[in-house]
C-alpha cells in the first residue's frame, strides 16, 4: 500500500496519520494541527481558562464554539460525505492512490456499490492499470447494467488491459448494455463485431441485424451491413451476405474494404471473375485486408496460368506482416509454377519441417519437382516425408507411382494408381498416369481407355490440363492400335 | 502253239501298222526305199545321200498321203499313179535335186515298194502274216545289186509284179499249214526284197537320168507340184530350204495368182501368218478384185487384232483392225471392231491418267504425312499415310510400271507407319506429370477458402479494432475522474 499521509489544510503539509497519538485522529506533525478537530495540539501547555466575567472569554468561547461547530461540520463533511465523490476529488487532485484507498474502504463496507466501482475503474485508468480498470467498470456495468458508460468502459479497458479473457468480459458488459438499452444502436454494433471476433457468427449476425433494424445514424449503415454480410458469408448464407454488401456498397462505392468484401464473396461463390476485379478494385482503393487481397488475386493468378503475376502478388502478400501461413505455401507453388525450383524447393522444404495445415502438401510438392527432375531418391525422401506428416490422398499414391515409373516398375506403379483411383477414382492425374503405364506396356486399349477418362475429367478450357495435347495423343494411340493388325497382315 | 500266238500278236500290230490292204510293211518299205537310195548314189551316178532325211519322210508318208497324192491309185490303177508321177518328176527335175523332189521320190518308192510286193493279191490274212514276218526279218537279210534299167512304167511294173507275186500261192499255202514263214517264204525273201529294191531304183534313175520332158504334164500339174513343194516345206518349216527352192521351184512354173493364194493359204494353215498376208498381199496389189484374197487378209488382222486385243496390246489392236478394214474395205466387223479398239485405248488411257492422278494424289499424302510428322503432329501423320496407302491400294495391276511404283510405295509406308507408332509410344511418357498443374489449381482452390475466411475474419477484427478506437477517443474523458 503506498504512502497514507494526507495533506494538512492548515500548513498544507503532508500529516502522518501514523505518527498521531489516538485513534482515527489525524494530526500534522508539523503544525499540530488536529486535522479532525482543527485544534492545535499543544503538547506541553494545558489549555487555561478565564476568572472574571471576561468578555474575552465569553468571546472566545463563542469563537470556539463556532470554531467547534465549524470544524465539526467540516468533520462531518469530510467524514460523513460520499466517499465516492471523495475518491473523485482525491483523483482530481492526483491523489490517485487517496482515492483508491476511499473507495477501497468504502467498497469493503458497500460492495454493491456500481458507482464506487466506477469511479475505482476512472481511478485505475487514471493510473494506467486498465487491467484493474477493466475489472472494476465491469463490476459497476454489473452492478448497474444500464450504466451505458460502465459497459462502454468495460469495453475500452478490457482492451487496453488485453486479460486474457478480455473479449468475453466486454461481450459481457456490452449484452449486459444491450438489455438494458435495446435500441443502443452502437453498442449492437460493438456486440456483433465482438461477437464476430471470437466466431461467434450467429451472434453476430443477430446483433448487427438488430442495429440495423433500428435504423438510427449512431453506426453508419453501410459499416452495418458490411459485418453483417460478413457474418452471413461465415455462416453460409451467401445470397443474403451478397445482398447486404451490395447495399453497402451502393452507400460507399469507394470504400476499399467493401470492395474486398465484394471480393471474397464472390470468391466464396466461386465466381472467380468477379472475385478478381472486386479484390483488384479494392486494393487500387486501399483495403484494411490488401495482403489478404493480394494472396487471393495471387492464387487466382495461378488458377488461370499467369504464373508470373501469381509469383509477385503472393511475394507481396508474404511480406506483409502478418501474413498468414498460407501464403508462404502458395508462395513456394508459384515458385515451382514459374520454374524457379530451386528456390522453390528451399521453400518446400522450410515448410515441410514446420508442423502445421500445409507440411505434408509441401512435402509433396516437393516430391513432384524432383520427379520433374528423375530425381529418385530425394523424391522417394520427400514423398515418405509427406507420409510421416499424415498425407494419404490420392494425389499422394499418384506419385509415388510417378516414382515407381522412373525406376521402369510398371506393375508397381500401376498398383500405386490403383490405390489413388481407390481413394478417389475422379482424380485425373491418376487416370493421367495410369494410361501412360498402359500406353509404356504396349496396352495401348486401356490406356486410351484411361486416357479418355482422364479427358472427361478436365476442363477442356484448363491450360494447365493440356486437353488438347493429350485429345491428340489419344488420336494418335487410336490410330497407332488400329494399324497394328494391318502392319500384322503386311507381314 | 507258240508260234501260232506269236504270229497271230504280230499280224495283230501289224495290221495296227498296216490299216489298209498294201503290199509291204511301213518297215521293210522303208528298207527298200532307203536301200534304192544308197544303191543309186553307190553306183555313182546319183548322189541322193544328202537327200536321204527327204526321202525316208517320203517313203514314211501315210496311205492317206499316197492317195492325196496319187488319184489314180483311188481308181486301183497303181502303174498309171506310177507312171504319172515319173513324168512329173522328170518335168520338174531341173538340174538339182531338192528336198520336196527328194521327198517325192520316196513316195513314188514307197509307191513302187508296195506296188512290187509279193502276196499284194492275196488274201489279207496271209497277206498281213506274210508282211509281219517280213518285217521282222528284212533288216537281216542282204540285197543283191542288180544292174539299172530305164522304166517304161507299163511294160516294166506289169512284169515285175507278175514276178513279185509268182509264189504267192505256196507261201499262202505255207501259212494255210502252219508253216509260216519258214518255208518259201522265206527262201524267196531276199529276190522279192532285191526286186523291189530294183523296182524303185531303176524308177529313180529313169526319172533322175533321162531328159527332162514337159510334154505331157499339164500346167495343172505343174502348179499343184509347185504348190505341193511350197506345202512340204511350209509345213515342215524349212523356210531356208523353201527359200532356195524359190528359184528353182519358180522356174517349173511362175506361180499364177491362184497358186499364189494357195501358197498363202499353207502359209496360213502353218500359222505362218507374215509370209502368207505377204503373199496375199502380192496378189491383192496385182488384183484388187480378188475377194476372196482380201478377205482372207482381213481375217488374218481381224484375228491377229482380237489376239492383240486378248493380249491387251490395244494399239496393236487397233492398227490391226485397221489394216483388216484397208484390206476389205467392205468388211462387215472390221470397222467395228476397231471403232472398239479405239474405245477400249480411250478408256485404257483415261483409266492410266486416273492411275498416274491416284499416284499422284497419294503422294502428295505422303509429302503432307512428312510435314505433319516433322511437327510432332503424328495422328495427322498417320491419317495421311493411311489415305495415302489406300489410295496406292486402289491402283490396279493393269499398268504394271505404276503398279509397281505402288507396291513400293505401300511397303514405304508400312515401315512409316510401324516408325510413326513407335514415336507415338515414345512421345506419349512427356505427358507424365501434367497432373502436376492440376493439383496446383486445385491447391489454389483449397488455398481460395482459406484466404477468403481468413478476410472475413480480418474484416470483422480491424473494423473492430477500428471501433475501439473510436470508442476509446469517444469516452476517453469519461474514463477518469478528472
Amino acid at each position: 500500500m503506498a504512502d497514507k499521509k494526507v495533506p494538512c489544510p492548515f500548513c498544507e503539509r503532508m500529516a502522518d496519520p501514523e505518527k498521531v497519538p489516538g485513534p482515527g485522529d489525524i494530526i500534522c506533525v508539523q503544525c499540530g494541527m488536529n486535522l479532525l478537530t482543527g485544534l492545535k495540539v499543544d503538547r506541553g501547555q494545558p489549555a487555561r481558562s478565564s476568572a472574571k466575567i471576561p468578555w474575552f472569554g465569553i468571546l472566545a468561547a463563542l469563537v470556539t464554539v463556532l470554531v467547534v461547530a465549524l470544524v465539526a461540520g467540516g468533520v462531518y463533511w469530510i467524514v460523513l460525505r460520499d466517499p465516492v465523490e471523495r475518491a473523485r476529488e482525491a483523483g482530481r487532485g492526483g491523489n490517485v492512490l487517496d482515492g483508491i484507498e476511499i473507495l477501497e474502504a468504502h467498497i469493503a463496507k458497500v460492495p454493491e456499490d456500481a458507482e464506487a466501482h466506477l469511479v475505482m475503474g476512472q481511478l485505475y485508468w487514471q493510473g494506467s492499470e486498465f487491467a484493474r480498470a477493466a475489472a472494476e467498470f465491469s463490476i459497476a456495468s454489473r452492478l448497474a447494467p444500464q450504466d451505458e458508460d460502465a459497459a462502454l468502459l468495460t469495453v475500452v479497458a478490457s482492451e487496453k488491459g488485453k486479460t486474457v479473457d478480455y473479449t468475453n468480459t466486454q461481450i459481457a458488459a456490452l449484452q449486459r448494455l444491450v438489455q438494458e438499452q435495446p435500441r443502443n444502436a452502437r453498442a449492437l454494433y460493438l456486440l456483433g463485431l465482438a461477437l464476430g471476433t471470437i466466431g461467434d457468427h450467429v451472434g453476430q449476425a443477430s446483433a448487427l441485424e438488430r442495429a440495423l433494424a433500428l435504423g438510427t445514424d449512431d453506426v453508419p449503415e453501410e459499416s452495418l451491413r458490411a459485418q453483417l454480410a460478413v457474418a452471413q458469408a461465415l455462416l453460409g448464407q451467401t445470397a443474403a451476405a451478397e445482398e447486404q454488401s451490395q447495399k453497402a456498397l451502393a452507400q460507399n462505392p469507394n470504400d476499399g474494404d467493401v470492395q474486398a468484401l465484394q471480393g471474397f464473396l464472390a470468391s466464396l461463390r466461386g465466381e472467380n471473375s468477379i472475385a478478381t476485379a472486386a479484390l483488384e478494385q479494392a486494393v487500387r482503393e486501399s483495403t484494411s485486408v490488401g495482403e489478404l487481397a493480394k494472396g487471393r488475386l495471387g492464387l487466382a493468378r495461378l488458377e488461370e496460368g499467369r504464373f508470373d503475376e501469381a509469383l509477385a502478388l503472393l511475394r507481396e502478400a508474404k511480406n506483409a506482416p502478418g501474413a498468414p501461413p498460407a501464403t508462404e505455401f502458395y508462395h513456394a507453388l508459384a515458385l515451382q509454377l514459374n520454374g524457379l525450383n530451386e528456390e522453390a524447393v528451399a521453400a518446400f522444404d522450410q515448410i515441410a519441417n514446420t508442423p502445421g495445415k500445409f507440411s505434408g502438401d509441401a512435402a509433396m510438392q516437393l516430391g513432384q519437382i524432383y520427379l520433374d527432375q528423375n530425381k529418385i531418391d530425394p523424391a522417394s525422401e520427400a514423398l515418405r516425408r509427406a507420409q510421416s506428416n499424415g498425407e494419404s490422398s490420392a494425389r499422394l499414391y499418384t506419385l509415388l507411382g510417378r516414382m515407381e515409373m522412373l525406376q521402369g516398375n510398371v506393375g508397381e506403379a500401376q498398383n500405386s494408381f490403383r490405390q489413388a483411383l481407390q481413394l478417389d477414382r475422379d482424380y485425373a492425374p491418376a487416370h493421367l498416369e495410369n494410361g501412360l503405364a498402359f500406353v509404356s506396356r504396349g496396352s495401348l486399349i486401356e490406356g486410351v481407355q484411361e486416357l479418355r477418362r482422364y479427358l472427361e475429367l478436365v476442363s477442356p478450357e484448363n491450360p494447365g490440363s493440356r486437353y488438347p495435347e493429350i485429345e491428340l495423343l489419344v488420336n494418335q494411340l487410336s490410330e497407332a492400335s488400329d494399324q497394328a493388325p494391318v502392319i500384322e497382315a503386311a507381314r | 502253239m507258240r508260234k501260232f500266238i506269236h504270229h497271230l500278236t504280230v499280224v495283230a500290230l501289224t495290221l495296227a501298222m498296216v490299216p489298209t490292204a498294201w503290199a509291204w510293211g511301213p518297215k521293210t518299205q522303208l528298207s527298200i526305199v532307203t536301200t534304192a537310195a544308197h544303191l543309186l548314189s553307190k553306183e555313182g551316178g546319183i548322189q541322193l545321200r544328202q537327200m536321204d532325211e527327204h526321202i525316208r519322210e517320203g517313203a514314211l508318208a501315210s496311205q492317206d498321203a499316197l492317195k492325196e497324192q496319187y488319184p489314180e491309185l483311188r481308181l486301183g490303177d497303181e502303174i498309171g499313179a506310177i507312171s504319172g508321177e515319173m513324168q512329173l518328176l522328170q518335168a520338174v527335175r531341173g538340174d538339182a535335186i531338192d528336198a520336196y523332189f527328194a521327198y517325192r521320190l520316196g513316195m513314188l518308192g514307197k509307191l513302187v515298194a508296195q506296188v512290187t510286193a509279193p502276196m499284194s493279191q492275196e488274201d489279207a490274212t496271209y497277206r498281213n502274216l506274210y508282211y509281219a514276218d517280213v518285217e521282222e526279218r528284212i533288216q537281216r537279210i542282204g540285197l543283191d545289186a542288180a544292174a539299172r534299167k530305164r522304166v517304161e512304167p507299163k511294160d516294166y511294173f506289169t512284169r515285175v509284179i507278175l514276178e513279185a507275186n509268182v509264189n504267192n500261192d505256196v507261201i499262202a499255202g505255207e501259212y494255210e499249214d502252219g508253216d509260216g514263214f519258214e518255208g518259201l517264204a522265206q527262201s524267196s525273201l531276199a529276190i522279192d526284197a532285191a526286186r523291189s529294191v530294183s523296182a524303185v531304183a531303176d524308177t529313180w534313175y529313169t526319172i533322175l537320168s533321162g531328159r527332162a520332158v514337159q510334154g505331157g504334164i499339164s500346167e495343172e500339174q505343174l502348179r499343184n507340184y509347185v504348190v505341193d513343194a511350197h506345202g512340204y516345206y511350209i509345213r515342215a518349216g524349212k523356210v531356208a530350204e523353201l527359200k532356195a527352192a524359190k528359184e528353182r521351184l519358180a522356174k517349173i512354173i511362175e506361180p499364177d495368182p491362184d497358186m499364189l493364194v494357195r501358197i498363202g493359204d499353207l502359209y496360213y494353215e502353218a500359222q505362218r501368218f507374215d509370209e502368207a498376208v505377204a503373199v496375199y498381199e502380192k496378189v491383192l496389189a496385182d488384183m484388187p478384185q480378188r475377194r476372196d484374197v482380201a478377205e482372207r487378209i482381213a481375217a488374218y488382222y481381224l484375228q491377229k487384232g482380237d489376239k492383240a486385243l486378248n493380249d491387251g496390246r490395244l494399239e496393236d489392236a487397233e492398227g490391226n483392225f485397221a489394216s483388216a478394214l484397208s484390206s476389205d474395205p467392205l468388211h462387215n466387223t472390221a470397222e467395228g471392231r476397231r471403232l472398239e479398239a479405239v474405245g477400249m485405248i480411250a478408256d485404257r488411257d483415261a483409266r492410266l491418267e486416273a492411275t498416274r492422278r491416284a499416284l499422284e494424289a497419294a503422294s502428295q499424302l505422303q509429302a503432307m504425312a512428312d510435314q505433319e510428322s516433322l511437327k510432332n503432329r503424328y495422328a495427322e501423320a498417320a491419317v495421311l499415310l493411311r489415305q495415302s496407302r489406300d489410295t496406292y491400294q486402289s491402283i490396279s495391276d493393269e499398268f504394271p510400271l505404276e503398279y509397281q511404283r505402288a507396291l513400293n510405295n505401300v511397303r514405304d509406308i508400312q515401315y512409316r507407319l510401324q516408325e510413326l507408332r513407335q514415336q507415338i509410344l515414345a512421345n506419349a511418357q512427356q505427358f507424365s506429370g501434367t497432373g502436376s498443374a492440376l493439383d496446383a489449381q486445385s491447391l489454389a482452390d483449397e488455398g481460395a477458402a482459406i484466404f477468403d475466411k481468413q478476410a472475413l475474419t480480418a474484416l470483422v477484427s480491424g473494423a473492430y479494432e477500428r471501433e475501439m478506437r473510436q470508442l476509446e477517443e469517444d469516452i476517453r474523458e469519461r474514463a477518469t475522474v478528472n
